[in-house]
């Protein structure tokens, strides 16, 4: 009989359609447990919060047959190495980017009104007095949209609400598709960086996309501008957007991702008060959970049963090679 | 010569703007004590208002006065009938600051949504992870209730429609066909609306009826576990009802921009509470706003001055009448 290994509580929208399923059994471990690597081993299925799978973990999981991720990144996968054994990797494609969506465009708002730093101010019965963080309002800003997949659409059409002026990077999307949702394709998006005041990341994190918004990218923008990331913290060079920020290059940041998750301790960042901060939270909405908790159990049965849609691999070329 | 006194100054190029015009002459007056806007207001023909109080006996003392432009919209500060019995016109400035009051709101929603000062002061203390006490939600797929159809409630529905929300709209001056046409559901009994919104947002003004209008009552009918937005005057709500509600958690979230007494002090009882998110009605305080506003009451001093006043910006326009 197959076996799941649940590398993390799965939301019980996902776990009643393993439990639908007489044929397999499961099992679940708490997020980042030392029992993974023993675990894995006895599983036909894994499905992963943040766990690495590697060329080391797949040598020592011979069984294993389906690698399923909760969410839709999968900078955590060796691909190649997966596809190499033919084994496809499945993400909960279309479950999440609504959340995520949102959380970008609250990080906006909230870096455009300096929620946090105003909201402490009222608690310590300040008000108004001392120094005033700058107000702003998104109408009329530009926005540059990097990745035009399910999110970044999504946030492009969200700004365009507001009345933002939307730009869009995505060298995967051809331009006259995004002049025709109304936006500006900007296919040289480091020439656009000065006329940019807000720069959102909705691109994958891959080794091209590494460091992608780096101290170049920073030197370019105005010094009023502010960067969202809801994608993946190394996408952006964290040391280069600390010293941006320091030096006021750029105004100021909303970050739901970091290069280490869970961060350590004395993160520069963390003293800063320009930046808005989220603990990669952007798609934890029950009702997203619910969703993604479906679509990654669906993903994983329906790779047992040979049904697997490849929209949902990130691999699908393992498809025709297993046939 | 006509004089424009600026309680506080307002935004440079609309100093400049009304410098630029021949003969005016203009005054910045901070801070403004009560001593300071008696010695000086005997000379002004017009004054710009940001937040102090202009009563009945300050008005007689502006003896030169024509005009009294409110930066602004609200002009709860401002005794009304004592400026339309002296035929003084009191200007706000419209449509200046919606779009931002509009924004704020959306912000404060989302803000609620994602508990974002909570998550992010958890996260500089290092600790990682949801906890179950601040629970994150889409605004997609729920529904709001939008008390007060307005400059700014209207804009507020429109952002509130592109979040994919369903959008119930209560104002008994905005005929039902006018909110049904946009697309939104218009409601008649405000209790049954309560039971069902999501989120309900306040966009109504701090007039003497609206006063205390969310009680204990008002929040007993709320759905349990909805959000309560209030951008407009903090005299709308019982701050002691609201703030039980909120640590019964029979309200999850509140986001204020506005309080009953301003400055609120840290003693406010909602300040405590980790499911507020506080602002220092900042809502119409960006940059943009602040010109706009600041633009808006220069045209309407200079307008007056040049007798071309539009009453559309005019709270008394009885006053425009009587002086032709």
């Amino acid at each position: 009989m197959p076996h799941v290994l649940l590398a993390g509580q799965l939301h019980k929208a996902g776990l009643s359609l393993l439990e639908a399923r007489p044929d397999v059994t499961f099992e679940t471990l708490r997020p980042g447990s030392p029992e993974f690597p023993e675990r894995v081993k006895e599983a036909d299925a894994v499905l992963l919060w943040l766990e690495p799978i590697t060329e080391a973990v797949l040598e020592a999981t011979p069984r294993l047959k389906v690698v399923a991720r909760y969410g839709v990144g999968y900078d955590t996968v060796d691909i190649a190495a997966c596809t190499r054994r033919g084994i496809p990797v499945a993400v909960a494609n279309g479950s999440n980017d609504l959340s995520v969506a949102e959380h970008a465009m609250m990080l906006m708002l909230a870096v455009a009104r300096r929620t946090v730093e105003y909201d402490a101010k009222v608690r310590r019965g300040e008000w108004r007095q001392g120094q005033m963080p700058p107000m702003h309002e998104l109408a009329g800003r530009t926005v540059l949209v990097v990745g035009y997949g399910r999110i970044g659409t999504r946030v492009a059409k969200l700004a365009q609400a507001f009345g933002m002026r939307v730009m869009v990077h995505d060298p995967a999307f051809p331009t006259p598709r995004i002049a025709a949702d109304g936006h500006i394709p900007a296919p040289d998006w480091k020439a656009v960086l000065p006329e940019v005041d807000v720069l959102t990341l909705h691109c994958p994190l891959h080794p091209g996309t590494k460091g992608l918004v780096n101290a170049e990218v920073f030197s370019r923008m105005k010094p009023s501008a502010w960067l969202i990331n809801t994608a993946r913290g190394g996408v952006v060079d964290e040391p280069a957007l600390i010293e941006a920020l320091k030096a006021k290059k750029i105004a100021a940041a909303g970050l739901d991702v970091l290069v280490v998750e869970p961060p350590q301790t004395n993160h520069p960042l963390f003293a800063m008060e320009n930046v808005v901060l989220a603990p990669h939270n952007a798609a934890t909405p029950d009702e997203c959970l619910a969703k993604m908790a479906k679509r990654s159990a669906q993903n994983i049965l329906d790779c047992f049963d040979g049904k697997i849609d490849p929209g949902y691999l990130v691999n699908p070329e393992v498809l025709r090679k297993n046939a | 010569m006509p004089h424009v006194l600026c309680l506080r100054a307002i935004h440079p190029d609309a100093i400049a703007l009304m410098k630029a015009a021949p003969g005016v002459t203009v005054e910045v007056l901070d801070p403004v004590t009560p001593e300071a806007l008696e010695a000086r207001i005997g000379e002004a023909d017009a004054i710009t208002v940001r937040l102090a109080r202009i009563d009945a006996p300050l008005i007689a003392k502006g003896k030169k006065l024509k005009i009294v432009a409110r930066h602004g919209v609200g002009y709860d500060a401002v005794d009304v009938p004592a400026l339309t019995a002296r035929g003084i016109p009191l200007t706000i400035t419209p449509e200046a600051n919606a779009g931002s009051v509009a924004e704020h709101a959306l912000m404060l929603m989302l803000a609620c949504a994602r508990r974002v000062t909570g998550y992010d002061q958890r996260l500089r203390e290092l600790a990682w992870g949801l906890v179950p006490d601040m629970p994150t939600v889409d605004l997609a797929g729920r529904s709001v209730l939008i008390i007060g159809f307005g400059r700014i409630g209207t804009r507020v529905a429109k952002l509130c429609s592109a979040f994919g929300m369903r959008v119930s709209v209560i104002d008994p001056a905005v005929p039902w066909n006018t909110i049904k046409g946009l697309g939104y559901t218009p409601v008649e009994d405000l209790r049954t609306a309560l039971a069902e919104a999501d989120v309900v947002t306040l966009h109504i003004p701090g007039s003497a009826e609206n006063r205390g209008i969310v009680d204990a009552q008002f929040l007993g009918a709320m759905k349990p576990g909805a959000m309560l937005i209030n951008t407009a005057r903090g005299t709308l709500v019982d701050e002691p009802a609201l703030a039980g509600a909120l640590r019964a958690g029979r309200v999850s979230a509140a986001g204020l921009d506005v309080f009953v007494e301003e400055p609120a002090v840290a003693t406010n009882p909602l300040l405590k509470l980790p499911n507020v998110i506080g602002t220092p009605h900042s809502a119409a305080g960006t940059e943009e706003g602040m010109r706009r506003m600041a633009m808006s009451c220069a045209e309407s001093i200079l307008a007056c001055f040049a007798g071309t006043l539009d009453p559309h910006v005019v709270v008394n326009p009885e006053v425009l009448r009587r002086n032709a």
